[in-house]
């Protein structure tokens, strides 16, 4: 919508109009400022072998996401592997891990392949877990077969929104 | 951020009050300004150096990373698996970075550095290396985050911030209405602004090292970017080889239908063990067409919902036209659709009169229960009357020509030569040599197809471009920003896909290929 250009006698819905007209488009401005990012481990040949350090992922963000949702696909020549990825908060110099960020939980997805590409999808809706800036995550993969999955992508998708400073 | 207050509300008859009239002014002023301030989005990209030795090729120890934007480092860090007693560094090329290095604490033990930089902006098109490093042995896993931050209002079409001056009006004052118009254009200026600068910065690393060519699926090669709604700026993709290697590598972005929107191809040099970079920049800027419209955005046209369905954009008017029985609505703004009368829909169509010479015409369709499009466009006399697969860019899933389609979207792409040829646009190996191209203006059609039970089909998009050259990629840049995506991030289904794709010549040599995706 454009400015109504005013004349003569001003009428009170031509300046509503103009009013309106701006406020609702910085309303869109503001929205728009949501932006997604993700995070993405990804292992070749995963078995109940691998150690943990490669398939791992450890994150530290520097500022507030949201997390919208966990994603876990697998490629696999061979059926019936159950692959489990999770999510969880830790303290990244230590063995502890710790829940205060996190909803006091872990968030687990889990998959089993099928020959060829198998998705599984977790959604996270309003309110949004948020995951705290500065606190360490953790992505990690784990299969409880020792066939390999020929591929595993654990996908963590947040928001990030527009900040001041 | 709390939403824009409602504004207070005049009516008519009432006297206008001037501490009314100021507060609406006072009010759009403060939340634009809150809008504008909140113009930094942080993020982190992810560098993988797992497997690498102290003395590993250079090439194969460092990414490039060269973003269309600015952008602000604020950390590193480093995780890494080795044994024991080993320093790693990571040191980054931009100017007042601080190296990260860490001591190794065990091949199944994290050491870990969070390092963090003060004062490292990287300006755009400006490359920054990353690069690893050891006093010894090889290392079991190595990651390194890369946190970094970016304004909005660090885009191309950047726009300054504008200030916002309120009209200040006493009780009594007379208002002149230039005065008050003068006041909502400062106030549109800013929103303005504030609306133009909408893109945040997104980087998106895929790396791959010894990738063979026969053992490795596509699938296996893929890395998916679920977010659709996106419009990829630049994708660069990088190759380190040792001295004898002749490789082609490439990385596509594929979008829903596995059809290629981007693609990057880099060749190793033979003798050379360096990174190849430059040559394979790969910029995916739509190009903004002279005529069409398109269903999904507001630029530069958009179908109007309901019965109305003549589409003008500049001087050109597009007309939908059924007389078969069946009908053509326009649906939801966001494209056309043809619906069959029976089992056709023969006969609706879908015109644009125009001068065709020296133009190059691309539309996105997609076609349901559709057994055979005899005939998908027609310049009455001159050919383009046969929709076969030599047409490029017709992502044709059954390999044939337009045959038993279910569910399907198709970019159709025609170029016409100025003069007297009638041609395919470039980019694929099929030959044609048309008829003069006719003098005056000329209509093109849409539609006339023989199907199975309820048939249909929908145009979205139409774009002309006008006697310039315009590549496939810009073409499917620009249908990729105003196409079939859909926006909501959350949708797995709707994957783009990162993929490595095949090369020649040796490939045991191969030590590191990447890829880095931008977004913004």
């Amino acid at each position: 919508m454009t400015l109504v250009t005013l004349s003569g006698v001003i009428s009170a819905a031509n300046l509503n109009t103009n009013f309106s007209d701006k406020t609702s488009t910085l309303l869109t401005n503001m929205k728009s400022g949501n932006e997604t990012t993700q995070k993405t481990l990804r292992v070749f040949d995963l078995t109940n072998a691998i150690a943990a350090s490669l398939r791992t992922y450890v994150f530290t963000p520097l500022d507030d996401i949201e997390l919208q949702g966990l994603r876990l696909q697998t490629y696999s020549t061979n059926a019936s592997l159950v692959i489990t990825g999770t999510l969880k908060a830790i303290n990244p110099d230590t063995a502890v891990e710790y829940t205060k960020y996190l909803m006091d939980q872990t968030v687990t997805i889990t998959n089993t392949s099928v020959v060829g590409k198998s998705d599984t999808h977790s959604s996270f809706t309003s309110p949004f877990t948020v995951l705290k800036a500065n606190v360490s995550y953790q992505l990690q993969l784990s299969s409880a077969s020792a066939t390999a999955c020929d591929k595993a992508l654990l996908i963590l998708l947040a928001k990030v929104r527009r900040r001041t400073r | 951020m709390s939403p824009p207050r409602i504004p207070f509300k005049f009516e008519t008859g009432q006297q206008l009050s001037p501490t009314h009239l100021i507060g609406n002014f006072q009010q759009i002023a403060n939340d634009v300004t809150k809008s504008q301030n909140r113009h930094w989005t942080y993020d982190s990209f992810e560098l993988d150096f797992t497997g690498l030795a102290s003395g590993s090729n250079l090439a194969e120890r460092y990414f490039t990373i060269k973003a269309p934007k600015g952008y602000e480092i604020l950390a590193l860090e480093l995780e890494v698996y080795q044994a024991a007693g080993q320093t790693i560094s990571i040191t980054c090329s931009a100017t007042n970075s601080t190296v990260c290095s860490v001591t190794t604490a065990g091949a199944t033990t994290k050491a870990r550095k969070y390092q963090k930089q003060n004062g490292v902006k990287v300006a755009l098109d400006t490359a920054v290396t990353f690069t690893y490093s050891s006093t010894s042995g090889t290392n079991t896993a190595c990651r390194c985050i890369v946190h970094f931050r970016s304004s909005r209002w660090s885009n191309a079409t950047r726009t300054e911030y504008t200030d916002t001056s309120v009209l200040q009006i006493a009780s009594g004052d007379t208002v002149s209405a230039t005065q008050l118009n003068t006041e909502f254009s400062s106030i549109e200026s800013a929103v303005t602004a504030d609306s133009d600068a909408t893109h945040d910065l997104k980087i998106y690393v895929s790396s791959y090292r010894n990738v063979g060519t026969s053992d490795v699926s596509t699938q296996k090669r893929d890395l998916p970017l679920p977010a659709a709604g996106r419009t990829w700026s630049r994708m660069l993709s990088y190759i380190a080889t040792a001295a004898s290697s002749s490789d082609v590598f490439s990385w596509d972005l594929l979008d829903q239908n596995a059809a290629s929107v981007a693609t990057s191809t880099i060749s190793s040099t033979t003798g050379s063990a360096t990174v190849q970079d430059e040559a394979s920049t790969k910029e995916v800027e739509p190009i903004t067409p002279d005529e069409g419209f398109s269903g999904s955005s507001a630029t530069p046209g958009v179908i109007p919902t309901g019965t109305t369905i003549t589409q003008t954009w500049g001087s050109q008017v597009w007309q939908s036209v059924s007389n078969t029985g069946g009908s053509i609505t326009a649906v939801a703004s966001s494209y056309y659709q043809f619906t069959g009368g029976g089992t056709t829909f023969v006969n609706q169509y879908f015109d644009i009169t125009d001068v065709f010479s020296g133009k190059t015409m691309a539309l996105r369709v997609y076609v349901d229960n559709v057994r055979a499009v005899e005939t998908i466009i027609n310049i009455p006399g001159y050919g383009l009357v046969q929709f076969y697969p030599g047409v490029p860019e017709v992502h044709n899933p059954t390999g044939s020509h337009f045959s038993q389609v279910t569910g399907a979207w198709f970019i159709l792409v025609f170029q016409f030569n100025v003069g007297n040829t009638v041609s395919y646009i470039a980019g694929t190996a099929y030959t044609t040599t048309g008829s003069a191209m006719p003098t005056g203006a000329q209509q093109v059609r849409l539609g006339a197809s023989a199907g199975n039970a309820a048939p249909e089909m929908r145009v979205s998009d139409v774009a002309v471009w006008d006697n310039v050259t315009v590549t496939d990629e810009q073409i499917r840049a620009f249908f990729s920003g105003n196409g079939v995506q859909t926006t909501d991030p959350s949708d797995p289904t709707d994957d783009y896909n990162l993929r490595a794709s095949a090369r020649v010549g040796t490939t045991a040599d191969v030590k590191l290929e990447y890829a880095v995706l931008y977004q913004v």
